[in-house]
C-alpha cells in the first residue's frame, strides 16, 4: 500500500492548472445530479454548468493575463 | 417545487437512514432508494475526488491535529504546540473514507506509541553510513534485522544489516548496536505520518566489508500503511510535505475539501430528494382533460402517479 502512493507519479506530472477540469467536472455532476432526477436532465444540466464554469475561469485568466501584462 | 410537493411526487425510501448512508459512503443512500444512477454517480464523482485529493498530497492530507514545535513558536516554552486541522470538518463529511482519522489520532496520543519495538523486525533498509574516515556519507542498501534487548538504561535496540555499499556494490555484513548518546532515540516512533520509519544505530562489529566503513548507520525501514495514514503530521513532516509539493499539497487538500463539501448536497438528495424536483408537465388527454404526465419520469414515478389517478375522484370519473 506505502509503493500505491509513493510509486503513482502520473497525477503528480500534470501541469497544476489541468487539474481544473477533472474538479469542474465532479462538481458540475454532483450539483446538476442534486437538482434534477433523470439522467439525461442530468448530463445535459452538468455539461452546460462544466462550460459555463470554464468560460468564466478562461475569461478570469485573459483578464488577470491582461492586467499584469508587461509587468 | 416545495418539498412537500416533492415528497408527494417521489417515494424516497426511509429518508434518515438513506441521509445517513449517504455521509457513510457517499451515493450508497440513493443505491439504498434504489436511486442507482445517481448513486453510483456520486460515488464515482466525490470518491474519485477524494481519493484523488490523498494520492496527490501522497495519503497524508487527512488529518486531525498538526505539531509545530516550539522554536517557531513566538511564546517559547519548549512544548510542542497541537493545533486543529480544520479543514477536517470537511473532510470528515465523506464519512467512513475520513473516519480513520480519528482512530488514528487516539492511536498517535496513546502511549503505546513509542520509540520501541514491539517485536523483532526483518525489513528492508536505506540509508547511509557515516564517519568514514574519507568523510563522506556512503550509502547502503540491503535487509535489516532489529530487535530490542534489556540494556543498563532500559531497553536497547540491536541489530544486524546485510547489504551492499552503493554505488561500488560491495558486500557488507553489520552488527549494530543503539549509540550512547542517542539512547532510547534509535529508531523514530511506531505511530507517525511517515511511510518510513527513521533508524539511527551505530556499528559494533564489521562481519564482512570493507576497511573504509563509516561507524554510524542513518536511514530508514518502511512503516506499514496502518501506522502511517491519516495520523497527525508533526512539524517536519509538515514543513517537508510543503516544500516537496508545494501547489499540489494545497490542492490535495482542496480536492478532499471540496469532496466533502458536495457530500452535503448529497446527503440532501437523499433525504429530501433533488432540489428542483420532478417536475410535470400539463399535457392534454385525448378526451380534452389535462392531466400531469411524466416529462422524462422514471418507471417509479410514472407509477406512483398513475396509482394517483386512480385513486382520485377525477380519475375515478374520467374511468
Amino acid at each position: 500500500m506505502n509503493s500505491l502512493f509513493l510509486s503513482m507519479v502520473t497525477l503528480a506530472q500534470l501541469p497544476i492548472l489541468y487539474y481544473m477540469f477533472p474538479l469542474t467536472a465532479a462538481i458540475s455532476l454532483v450539483y446538476s445530479a442534486t437538482r434534477y432526477e433523470e439522467p439525461t436532465a442530468i448530463l445535459k444540466k452538468s455539461f452546460r454548468l462544466f462550460m459555463q464554469i470554464i468560460v468564466f475561469m478562461l475569461g478570469v485568466l485573459l483578464l488577470v493575463y491582461l492586467l499584469s501584462y508587461k509587468l | 417545487m416545495t418539498p412537500s410537493e416533492n415528497s408527494e411526487l417521489f417515494h424516497l425510501k426511509n429518508p434518515g437512514l438513506a441521509a445517513f448512508l449517504s455521509w457513510l459512503l457517499p451515493g450508497l443512500g440513493q443505491m439504498y432508494q434504489g436511486r442507482v444512477f445517481k448513486g453510483a454517480l456520486f460515488a464515482l464523482c466525490i470518491l474519485g475526488m477524494f481519493f484523488c485529493g490523498v494520492q496527490m498530497g501522497e495519503g497524508r492530507p487527512v488529518y486531525c491535529y498538526y505539531e509545530i514545535n516550539p522554536d517557531r513558536m513566538e511564546n517559547q516554552d519548549g512544548a510542542v504546540r497541537r493545533f486543529r486541522n480544520y479543514g477536517y470538518i470537511s473532510q470528515f463529511l465523506v464519512g467512513l473514507p475520513a473516519l480513520p482519522a480519528i482512530i488514528q489520532t487516539k492511536r498517535f496520543d496513546s502511549p503505546d506509541n513509542t520509540n520501541q519495538l514491539d517485536a523483532p523486525v526483518d525489513e528492508q533498509f536505506e540509508g547511509v553510513l557515516l564517519g568514514s574516515e574519507e568523510g563522506l556519507p556512503q550509502k547502503v542498501i540491503g535487509s535489516i534485522n532489529l530487535k530490542q534487548v534489556p540494556g543498563l538504561r532500559g531497553p536497547e535496540i540491536e541489530g544486524r544489516l546485510q547489504g551492499i555499499v552503493q554505488p561500488s556494490g560491495e558486500r557488507i555484513d553489520l552488527e549494530l548496536r543503539e549509540s550512547d548518546f542517542n539512547s532510547g532515540r534509535s529508531l523514530g516512533r511506531k505511530i507517525s505520518a511517515d511511510p518510513k520509519r527513521y533508524v539511527s544505530l551505530e556499528v559494533a562489529k564489521v562481519v564482512e566489508g570493507p576497511k573504509e566503513l563509516g561507524n554510524s548507520l542513518e536511514g530508514s525501514i518502511p512503516r506499514p500503511f496502518y501506522n502511517w495514514y491519516q495520523v497527525p503530521l508533526q512539524d517536519q513532516q509538515l514543513q517537508d510535505m510543503n516544500a516537496r509539493l508545494g501547489k499540489r499539497w494545497e490542492l490535495a487538500m482542496v480536492f478532499t475539501w471540496m469532496a466533502g463539501l458536495l457530500n452535503i448536497l448529497v446527503i440532501w438528495d437523499a433525504y429530501e430528494g433533488p432540489a428542483y424536483g420532478y417536475k410535470p408537465q400539463t399535457a392534454k388527454n385525448d378526451d380534452g382533460n389535462s392531466s400531469r404526465s411524466p416529462e422524462n419520469g422514471d418507471q417509479q414515478n410514472a407509477d406512483q402517479q398513475t396509482e394517483q389517478k386512480q385513486t382520485s375522484p377525477d380519475a375515478k370519473g374520467q374511468a
